[in-house]
């Protein structure tokens, strides 16, 4: 073989090997997909934090290659740096470690001035189980309806957590379809709660909450982790790392863990979760009609959601005496999606009165809702395991 | 001190030894096989008793260093070790089969010679007589597993099921390295299909559990909020004294002033207000400082070494009612006494 043979021929085998030539149009439209979420997050400001390394992601998992030829570099081949990545959301190590970082970050107080919020958070779980049982009737079965239900939580970590115990193979929609409309709660939930409510009760004013001692900060993880793990022992590995980081940020003598926790190791766990969530997406995979139905259910399970929570508060107003009245505008926040949902409220209080700060009242119910999705996720991992 | 760090010391070892010992507690006996005519072979072919050990926990452990016996005097608890170890039969080490992961099976053949492989044992397991087999921990005195063995017919074995019952398995059901009871219930996903097609019991158990879990942490911090009050109420009352009038910042000033000779001479001028408030400037930045490293940010007070070209002393000093003077980037830079931005 001459040496022009010989260039002509290697040359023509690297081109089998380049995207060009494996590129189908799922992985185009993929690859659309990825760069427009990267556009919401940039331009529009749509949680940048999680739609950056998701857009990126589904980019990367859908850059066409050679399958054929070994190069141990796609996500689900064994061994390739990514499918160790994969590893923390195949085998759900990396939603516990987000939980450990959201409850190094999360101040319980306004939950401990004003306990009764909790109930707001549990109701707003309803989202999840209206969802399992459309899920259900759509003719998934009912560990995949688990883990498509979760969604309504509004908390990705949990479903990433749960869809990898009960449902493997859905799990990369569900978890883009959870992170997705957390950053979309901006245009989902006023809707809704406006829907729900009158101008008067949404200019309801709310007594400021009480102080909260110190004493009653370091009890709560602990008190709360007692009670919750002896309840749904299923739920462990995620309110385990929630209490033990609210524990780490409370006890005012690991200042130094509790800030690694919230920022560093927080911030690692979310780019290589995003990263490796958004590579999960590969067109063959994703590109199918349980897709399509998964984004339905979500959808649907957050707005039942959002509206149980603020339906919630209404039934609770029933029963409150005058000048103890609950702002429904507050239900919306029973979702776990935390500051976001917490944000809206205060966002829509302030539309109707300019005086009327609901943030701080938000956000007990936002708070509880990071404790009710993981019982949720507990309880349905208990059931169907 | 001494005596916490003791107690500590003691507690670890006590909570790791239980640890230890609930790792061991996982694996028993499971099944064994007295007169192997045509059940499995060794690697050389040979039919040996065999005895199947299980891992039944979800966490891998290593069986090296435990103990076989079919010698029922080992019970007597006063017996010595070194006479146990004399009629026991030791799992030797070196060998990585030895680890039974979650959920698994080991076997080992008895009436051998263990230089063959480190899971050939000396043990001495009579054909067709009944017998009694023991299974001890790595120090020969606990008692981790036992099984009293009625006399088996060629190839038959004697297994543990789910209700930890034993059975006789005819040869043919014989199970060696695997689960002895295949089960073959429907699966859960399809019970559920079944028993609740809608979801409407699910949806009220978990439901339930979700509002229970938080009802009891909302009755708990609601009591334990009102008794917190009563404290911190009672607390106040107690600490409540009579005003003092306060000192005036003036006299004050004057007070410091003589305490710290030149630092507060200038700010006397001013009746000490200008120089409280570099003070009070420097110590929130300090603190800045010392919480969180930052760069220069609108709304924090960044403590920055001034960069100066020149190494005299006039330059060096901070001239806190002047404006910064500007100098080369390239110059080399000479750390200096803080500046305040």
């Amino acid at each position: 073989m001459d040496l022009g043979q010989f260039i002509i021929q290697n040359f023509q085998e690297f081109l089998t090997y380049t995207a060009f030539a494996n590129a189908t149009v799922g992985n185009l439209i993929m690859i659309a997909v990825g760069a427009f979420f990267i556009w919401l997050a940039i331009k529009k400001d749509f949680e940048p934090l999680l739609l950056v390394p998701i857009g990126l992601g589904i980019i990367l998992g859908n850059i066409p290659f050679r399958a054929d030829a070994g190069l141990e570099i796609g996500l689900y081949e064994d061994n390739s740096v990514l499918n160790i990545f994969y590893q923390g959301v195949r085998q759900g190590w990396y939603p516990p470690l987000i939980f450990l970082g959201i409850g190094a970050m999360t101040d319980f107080t306004a939950l401990l001035a004003n306990p009764k919020l909790m109930l707001i958070g549990a109701s707003a779980q309803f989202g999840i189980f209206g969802a399992y049982m459309v899920a259900l009737a759509m003719g998934f079965e009912p560990s995949q309806a688990a883990g498509i239900a979760i969604i309504g939580g509004a908390d990705g970590p949990t479903a990433i957590f749960l869809s990898s115990k009960l449902s493997p193979n859905l799990m990369g929609a569900i978890a883009v379809c959870a992170y997705s409309y957390m950053a979309l709660v901006p245009v989902i939930q006023p809707f809704i709660m406006r829907l729900l409510t009158t101008k008067k009760e949404r200019v309801i004013k709310m007594k400021p909450g009480r102080e909260v001692s110190q004493t009653e900060r370091i009890l709560f993880p602990i008190i709360g982790l007692l009670l919750t793990t002896f309840i749904v022992p299923s739920g462990l590995p995620l309110l385990g790392m929630l209490f033990f980081g609210n524990l780490l940020k409370e006890s005012g003598k690991t200042t130094r863990l509790a800030k690694t926790a919230g920022a560093a190791l927080n911030d690692i766990v979310v780019m290589l979760l995003g990263l490796t969530v958004g590579c999960s997406t590969q067109a063959s995979e994703f590109l199918t009609f349980n897709t399509i139905k998964i984004f339905a259910l979500g959808a649907m399970a957050f707005m039942i959601a959002t509206a149980s929570g603020v339906c919630f508060v209404k039934l609770m107003n029933l029963f409150l005496p005058e000048g103890k009245k609950l702002n429904p505008l507050i239900g919306n926040a029973g979702v776990s999606a935390v500051p976001m949902a917490a944000r809206i409220s205060n966002n829509l209080g302030l539309e109707y009165d300019r005086h009327n700060f609901l943030l701080m009242h938000a956000m007990g119910p936002n708070v509880a809702g990071v404790i009710g999705s993981a019982v949720a996720a507990g309880a349905l991992l208990g059931f169907l395991s | 001190m001494k005596r916490t760090k003791i107690l500590l010391s003691g507690l670890l070892l006590v909570s790791t030894s239980a640890m230890m010992a609930q790792g061991a507690k996982n694996i028993r006996i499971n099944e064994v096989l007295t007169n192997n005519t045509a059940s499995i072979q060794d690697d050389y072919g040979q039919n040996h008793a065999w005895i199947e050990l299980e891992n039944t926990s979800f966490t891998t452990y290593n069986v090296r260093g435990m103990y076989f016996t079919t010698d029922k005097s080992v019970l007597d608890p006063k017996m010595s070790v070194p006479e146990r170890i004399k009629r026991m039969s030791v799992i030797p080490s070196g060998d990585p089969r030895t680890q039974i992961g979650g959920r698994q099976h080991l076997i080992f053949f008895c009436n051998s010679n263990p230089a063959q492989s480190k899971l050939h044992l000396s043990l001495n397991v009579p054909m067709s007589e009944p017998l009694w087999l023991g299974f001890f921990n790595g120090n020969a005195t606990e008692l981790i597993d036992s099984v009293t063995i009625p006399a088996l017919a060629a190839d038959q074995s004697y297994a543990r099921q789910a209700t930890n019952k034993w059975v006789v398995k005819s040869a043919e059901n014989v199970t060696p390295g695997i689960e002895n009871f295949i089960k073959t219930d429907e699966t859960k996903d399809a019970k559920l299909k079944r028993e609740d097609p809608h979801g409407f019991g699910i949806t009220l158990l978990a439901m339930g559990i979700v509002f229970f879990c938080l009802a009891v942490l909302f009755i708990f911090f609601w009591v334990f909020g009102l008794i917190m009050r009563n404290i911190e109420t009672a607390k106040k009352v107690v600490n409540t004294q009579p005003i003092k009038p306060i000192t005036k910042t003036v006299e004050v000033t004057h007070d410091l002033a003589h305490a710290t000779g030149n630092i507060l001479q200038d700010g006397l001028k001013t009746k000490g207000i200008d120089k409280e408030v570099y003070i009070a400037v420097i110590s929130m930045a300090l603190k800045q400082y010392q919480d969180d490293v930052h760069d220069v940010e609108s709304g924090i007070i960044t403590i920055k070494s001034k960069d100066t070209g020149w190494a005299d002393e006039s330059n060096q000093m901070t001239h806190f009612s002047k404006p910064v003077i500007p100098t080369s980037h390239n110059a080399p830079r000479i750390p200096t006494t803080p500046e305040i931005r």
